[in-house]
């Protein structure tokens, strides 16, 4: 036997587990001993038989009415319905509205991954259609630029704009053109740059000159187009040139 | 060991079938009813009692666990808090009316103990009273073993001691007891 089950059946746990006066813990405890150790198991049933013995030896002769009163009383008493049925109807309702609840965050977080996959591919559809552009937009112009009938025009700023530096490509045949404009002299934010293409004599207006960078910029193609011409004009642009304002022209050849 | 007739009884139970009932008195009526009569002193209340306890044990039946403690362990504990409630309810009502000091709910208990000695059956006479006044305290009258220390006067670890001393010579009384029920 071992110093534990000694020591236990040497305290008053078992005895008081038997009369039960034992706390929760105790009682805990005593069942654990019980179930695990024989000689307490053992011991455990021996008190019980005697405490039943000893009961016995009080035994009173109840008087014979008290027996049908008795009878009639747990009788006319509703016996509880199984409360283990009852439980366990309840643990199931418990377990599937937890189940339920689970299932139900589980598809709300599917459906929010599903918006957002939709949304990506949505938005990576709209990129590859975008860079289809670009790429059709860039072998283009690559055509264009290596095409021997596109000719090459430097402009150059003329004394109120010196820093002005722009290349144009322009190709009859194809009959497109395009502007790099590599660099631009400040303005007051009153005024921007246009271009005017010349006509037929007439400078019909195209767009508000910016800076392009590395990126060509493909401008309206006017047949009979002598020169491109790019003068100062008040913010948002004119409908008819400022002739004294000019600060670069490209006069075309073959024109 | 259980009996035959405790298996039956507890099936009964489980089922909730009403023959559980007539069963349970005719076996175990008797030694519950001595047992309420011994913690109230009272005939009358201890019918009360006994009559409470059969609608407790009928309607609690399924909190009873066999693997927990035997039938008659279980009977018991409910008699003996059934009647301990009683007697502590007619005590309160009676200090109420009486407004007495000196009232204590132990007091008579523990004197009657005395007197109770005398109604001992034959085969627990064996029993050496020391034994049996502490065993009587703790069984019967609901004392924890500190209240029984301070009731009978006797320190806390004599109370211990004496409740297992007590309960092994029983173990050896009723052993031979049932050894000579067997024999015969």
């Amino acid at each position: 036997m071992s110093d534990s089950v000694l020591q236990f059946l040497e305290s008053d746990l078992l005895e008081r587990y038997l009369m039960g006066t034992t706390s929760p813990i105790e009682s805990q405890e005593a069942e654990h001993y019980i179930a695990k150790y024989p000689e307490v198991a053992q011991t455990y049933i021996e008190l019980q038989e005697n405490l039943e013995n000893y009961a016995a030896s009080y035994a009173v002769e109840v008087p014979q009415e008290l027996r049908a009163k008795i009878l009639k009383e747990t009788k006319s008493t509703p016996k509880r319905a199984l409360p283990i049925l009852a439980i366990t109807a309840c643990m199931v309702a418990v377990l599937f509205g937890v189940v339920a609840m689970m299932i139900y965050n589980q598809n709300q977080e599917l459906l929010e991954d599903r918006r957002f996959t939709s949304n990506l591919l949505e938005n990576l559809n709209d990129d590859i259609v975008s860079n289809r552009e670009m790429l059709q937009s860039v072998e283009e112009q690559f055509m264009i630029l290596n095409n021997t009938a596109t000719q090459k025009y430097i402009l150059q700023g003329n004394v109120r704009a010196q820093r002005l530096e722009a290349v144009a490509y322009v190709n009859q045949l194809e009959k497109r053109s395009y502007i790099h404009v590599n660099t631009l002299p400040e303005l007051p934010d009153e005024q921007v740059y246009q271009m005017w293409a010349s006509v037929d004599g007439t400078l019909v207006p195209l767009d508000i000159l910016k800076v392009t960078k590395d990126k060509l910029v493909e401008i309206p193609y006017e047949e009979r187009m002598a020169s491109i011409n790019i003068t100062i004009e008040p913010k948002g642009g004119s409908k008819e040139a400022t002739k004294a304002n000019e600060v670069a022209t490209i006069n075309f050849k073959n024109n | 060991m259980k009996t035959f007739v405790e298996k039956h009884i507890v099936e009964l139970l489980k089922t909730g079938d009403e023959r559980a009932i007539g069963l349970l008195y005719d076996n175990y009526a008797d030694a519950l009813y001595g047992v309420a009569i011994k913690v109230t002193h009272d005939e009358a209340l201890a019918q009360d009692v006994l009559q409470e306890s059969f609608v407790k044990i009928w309607k609690n039946a399924h909190k009873y666990d066999a693997d927990k403690a035997r039938l008659f362990t279980w009977l018991f504990r409910v008699v003996q808090n059934t009647a301990i409630d009683k007697v502590r309810s007619r005590k309160r009502k009676m200090n109420k009316e009486v407004q007495t000091d000196d009232a204590n709910v132990y007091h008579l208990q523990a004197t009657s103990l005395a007197i109770e000695h005398i109604d001992i059956k034959k085969h627990a006479n064996g029993l050496e009273d020391k034994y049996r006044v502490v065993i009587d305290a703790l069984f019967f009258q609901g004392m924890t073993q500190q209240e029984a220390s301070d009731e009978l006067n006797i320190p806390l670890g004599t109370v211990k001691s004496r409740l297992k001393i007590g309960l092994r010579e029983l173990r050896k009384l009723f052993g031979v007891l049932f050894f000579m029920i067997n024999v015969l």
